[in-house]
C-alpha cells in the first residue's frame, strides 16, 4: 500500500495542540479537583495518545483493517483495565475486612 | 488400518530438504519449511529438559521427606521445569513448528508474509531461551514459573531477573510469529480459498494469533516491572513503596490465562484435522467450530481473575470472573461435541494421528470439565493451590496440548519428511503416553482433593502410595516421549517413502509433492472445494 502524503503543515497543527494539551495537563495539576484530576488528566492524556496514533502513526490514513487492529487493541487495554478496576473498586463492600 | 499408499510423485523440483545443504543455508533461511523445523529441533531441545526436571522432581517425592534433594534445590526445579515447558516448548510448539510448515501450504501461499521476520522470530525465540538457560546453569530461580510478587521482587535471592529478561526477549517472538500469521492468512490465500474455505487448522491458528498478539505485551511489560522493582526498587507492586502486590496477578494472568488458549487451540486445530480425515467425513458444524475458536480467544481474556480467588480478589469481582469463567466452556464444548459428532457414522480409522486425537478428545474433556470446578467459588477455595490444580492444567497442557503436538507431528510427518514412520511402534507408543500420562496425573487430583499442596518438597506418609504411582507414571509417560523421538529419526532416513497423499487428505497442503518443493507448488493452486469435501473430492483421492 503507498505511503499516505500529509502535508507538513498538519504534523506541526498536531504537535502544537500536543504541547498546549501538555501545558493544560500541567495548568490542571495545580488546581484542586478532588478525584477528578485524575480523570481530566487521563483524559487529556487520552486525547493526546488518539493524535499521536492518528496523525503521526498514521492509523487515520490507513485500511480499514488496520484501523480495525488499532482499535481492537484499545479495546482489549479497556477490557484489562475495567475488569482489573471491578476488583479495587469493590473492596470493602462487605463488612469483613479484606473483602 | 493403514489406507492405500500411492506411489511417490517424482517432483520436477528440488525438494525443500535437498535444495541447499550445510548448515549457513539453513541458519540463514527464509523459507517457512526449513524455518518450522529450527523450531522443531530447538523446542524438542528444550521439551527434554523440561522434562527432565519434572523426572527428577517426580524421583524426590518418592519418600514422603524428599529423596534427593533440598528444599531450596526443589523449588529450582518446578520453577525450571515451569518456565521451560510453558515458554520455550508449549506457547511455540504448535505454532513455531506446524504452524510455520502448513499455514501457508494450507493457503496455497509460497512462504508466509513476512520471511524475514519468521526466521528473526526464531532467532529471538532462541535469544531469550538462551539466556533464561544461561540463568538456570548460574544457579537457578526459584518463584515458581508465576513469579509472584513480593517473593520475585523482595526476597527470593535467585537469578529472578536474568529468567525474566529471557522470557520478555522470547515474547517478541510470539509477537513476530502472531503478527505474520495473521497477515499471512489475510493476505495471501489462493484463489478460490475464501474465509469458510479454510480448513480449521487456518481458523484455530488465526485466533492463537490474535492472543499472541494482544497478551504477550502485557507479560512483557509485567516482568520489566519486576526487573524494575527488584533491581531499582521503583514501587509498583510493594506496598512499602507504594504498591500492590494483587496488581501484579491481576496483569500476569491477563496473559497467563489466555496462553493457556495459546496452548490448546493449536491443539484444537491440529485435532480438527485429524479427526475429519480418519473419518472420513466433512468436520461436523464447520461454522460453528470456525467461531469457537475466535470465541475462545475472546471470551479466554476476561477470565484471569479464577486464578486470584484467595489472592485477596474482592468477593463481587469473583463472582463477576467466576461467572465469566463458566463461559469460556461452552466454545471448547462445542468443539468437542463437533468432533465426536464427526466421528458418528465416518469411516473411522485407528493410525496413529487419530489415537492421539481421541486421546486428545478424553483427556481435554477432563482437564476442562476439571476446570469448572476451579471455576465455582467454593470448590476453588478447597483446592487452590493444591496438586488437584496441578493434575487439572496438566490434563489440559500435556493432555491436550502435547497429545495435539505428537498427533499433528504424525499426521503430518509423511509431508515434512517424505517419509512413512514404523506405524505399529508408532500406535504402540501412542498407547504408551496415554496409560503414562493418566498414571502420572489422575492420582495427583485425588491427592489435591486430599489437601496435599503443591510445590512442597515433603509430604505425610499416607500420601505415599498416591506419589509412586505419579512417580510410576512419569516413567512410563518418558518412554512414550522418547519412542516417537526415535523412530521419527529413523524414520528419517529409512522410512518407506510416504507419497504426495498417504491418508487421502483434503487440504492443499496434499496437494503437493512429500517432501515439498522450495515453493511448495509448482503451479499456485485454485481452491475449488468446501473444506474436508470428500465426496466432491472422491475421484483426485482415489488417484492421490
Amino acid at each position: 500500500m503507498a505511503e499516505p502524503i500529509v502535508r507538513k503543515r498538519t504534523y506541526w497543527i498536531v504537535y502544537v495542540v500536543l504541547l498546549a494539551l501538555t501545558l493544560l495537563t500541567v495548568l490542571l495539576g495545580y488546581l484542586h479537583m478532588g478525584e477528578f484530576n485524575m480523570v481530566v488528566a487521563i483524559a487529556i492524556a487520552t486525547i493526546q495518545a488518539s493524535l499521536i496514533a492518528g496523525f503521526f502513526m498514521h492509523a487515520l490514513y490507513e485500511a480499514p483493517l488496520v484501523r480495525v487492529v488499532t482499535v481492537g487493541g484499545v479495546i482489549w487495554f479497556l477490557i484489562m483495565m475495567t475488569l482489573t478496576l471491578t476488583d479495587y473498586h469493590t473492596r470493602g463492600w462487605l463488612p469483613f475486612p479484606g473483602k | 488400518m493403514t489406507t492405500p499408499q500411492a506411489p511417490p510423485a517424482a517432483p520436477s523440483h528440488i525438494d525443500y530438504l535437498s535444495e541447499r545443504q550445510g548448515i549457513w543455508p539453513w541458519l540463514l533461511t527464509t523459507d517457512h519449511k526449513r524455518i518450522g523445523l529450527l523450531y522443531t529441533a530447538s523446542i524438542t531441545g528444550f521439551f527434554f529438559i523440561g522434562g527432565f526436571f519434572a523426572l527428577l522432581m517426580r524421583l524426590h517425592l518418592l519418600e514422603p521427606k524428599g529423596a534427593l534433594f533440598g528444599l531450596e534445590t526443589y523449588n529450582k526445579l518446578f520453577t525450571m521445569h515451569g518456565i521451560i515447558m510453558v515458554w520455550f516448548f508449549l506457547i511455540p510448539s504448535i505454532p513455531g513448528t506446524l504452524g510455520n510448515f502448513l499455514i501457508p501450504m494450507m493457503i496455497g501461499a509460497k512462504d508466509l508474509a513476512f520471511p524475514k521476520l519468521n526466521l528473526a522470530s526464531w532467532y529471538v525465540f532462541m535469544t531469550g531461551g538462551i539466556v533464561t538457560l544461561y540463568s538456570m546453569l548460574r544457579g537457578g530461580v526459584d518463584t515458581g514459573w508465576t513469579f509472584y510478587v513480593p517473593f520475585s521482587t523482595t526476597y527470593s535471592t535467585a537469578y529472578v531477573a536474568g529468567a525474566a529478561i529471557g522470557i520478555f526477549i522470547a515474547g517478541f517472538s510470539s509477537i513476530m510469529t502472531g503478527l505474520n500469521f495473521i497477515v499471512t492468512i489475510h493476505r495471501m490465500r489462493a484463489p478460490g480459498m475464501t474465509w469458510f474455505r479454510m480448513p480449521i487448522f487456518l481458523w484455530s491458528m488465526y485466533a492463537t494469533s490474535l492472543v499472541l498478539v494482544l497478551a504477550t505485551p502485557v507479560l512483557a511489560i509485567t516482568l520489566l516491572m519486576v526487573i524494575f522493582e527488584r533491581l531499582f526498587r521503583v514501587g509498583i507492586f510493594d506496598p512499602s513503596l507504594g504498591g500492590d502486590p494483587v496488581l501484579f496477578q491481576h496483569m500476569f494472568w491477563f496473559y497467563s490465562h489466555p496462553a493457556v488458549y495459546i496452548m490448546i487451540l493449536p491443539a484444537m486445530a491440529v485435532i480438527s484435522e485429524i479427526i475429519p480425515t480418519f473419518s472420513r467425513k466433512p468436520i461436523f458444524g464447520y461454522t460453528a467450530v470456525a467461531y469457537s475458536s475466535l470465541g475462545i480467544a475472546v471470551v479466554g481474556f476476561l477470565v484471569w481473575g479464577h486464578h486470584m480467588f484467595v489472592a485477596g480478589l474482592s468477593v463481587y469481582s469473583a463472582m463477576a470472573f467466576s461467572f465469566l469463567s463458566y463461559l469460556v466452556a461452552i466454545p471448547s464444548a462445542i468443539k468437542v461435541f463437533n468432533w465426536t459428532a464427526t466421528m458418528v457414522k465416518g469411516s473411522v480409522s485407528w493410525d496413529t494421528p487419530m489415537l492421539y486425537a481421541i486421546g486428545f478428545l478424553g483427556l481435554f474433556t477432563i482437564g476442562g470439565m476439571t476446570g469448572l470446578f476451579l471455576a465455582a467459588l467454593g470448590i476453588d477455595v478447597h483446592v487452590t493451590d493444591t496438586y488437584f490444580v496441578v493434575a487439572h492444567f496438566h490434563y489440559i497442557m500435556v493432555g491436550g496440548a502435547v497429545m495435539g503436538y505428537l498427533g499433528g507431528v504424525h499426521y503430518w510427518w509423511p509431508k515434512i519428511s517424505g517419509k512413512m514412520y514404523p506405524e505399529g511402534l508408532a500406535r504402540l507408543s501412542a498407547l504408551i503416553v496415554f496409560i503414562g500420562f493418566n498414571l502420572t496425573f489422575f492420582p495427583q487430583f485425588i491427592l489435591g482433593y486430599l489437601g496435599m499442596p503443591r510445590r512442597y518438597a515433603a509430604y505425610p506418609d499416607e500420601f505415599q502410595f498416591l506419589h509412586v504411582l505419579s512417580t510410576a507414571g512419569a516413567t512410563i509417560l518418558g518412554v512414550g516421549y522418547i519412542l516417537p523421538l526415535c523412530y521419527l529419526i529413523w524414520s528419517w532416513k529409512y522410512g518407506k517413502p510416504a507419497g504426495r497423499n498417504p491418508w487421502r487428505a483434503t487440504g492443499l497442503e496434499w496437494q503437493t509433492s512429500s517432501p515439498p518443493p522450495s515453493h511448495n507448488f509448482e503451479v499456485t493452486p485454485v481452491c475449488t472445494h468446501p473444506a474436508y469435501d470428500f465426496e466432491g473430492m472422491k475421484e483426485e483421492l482415489e488417484l492421490a
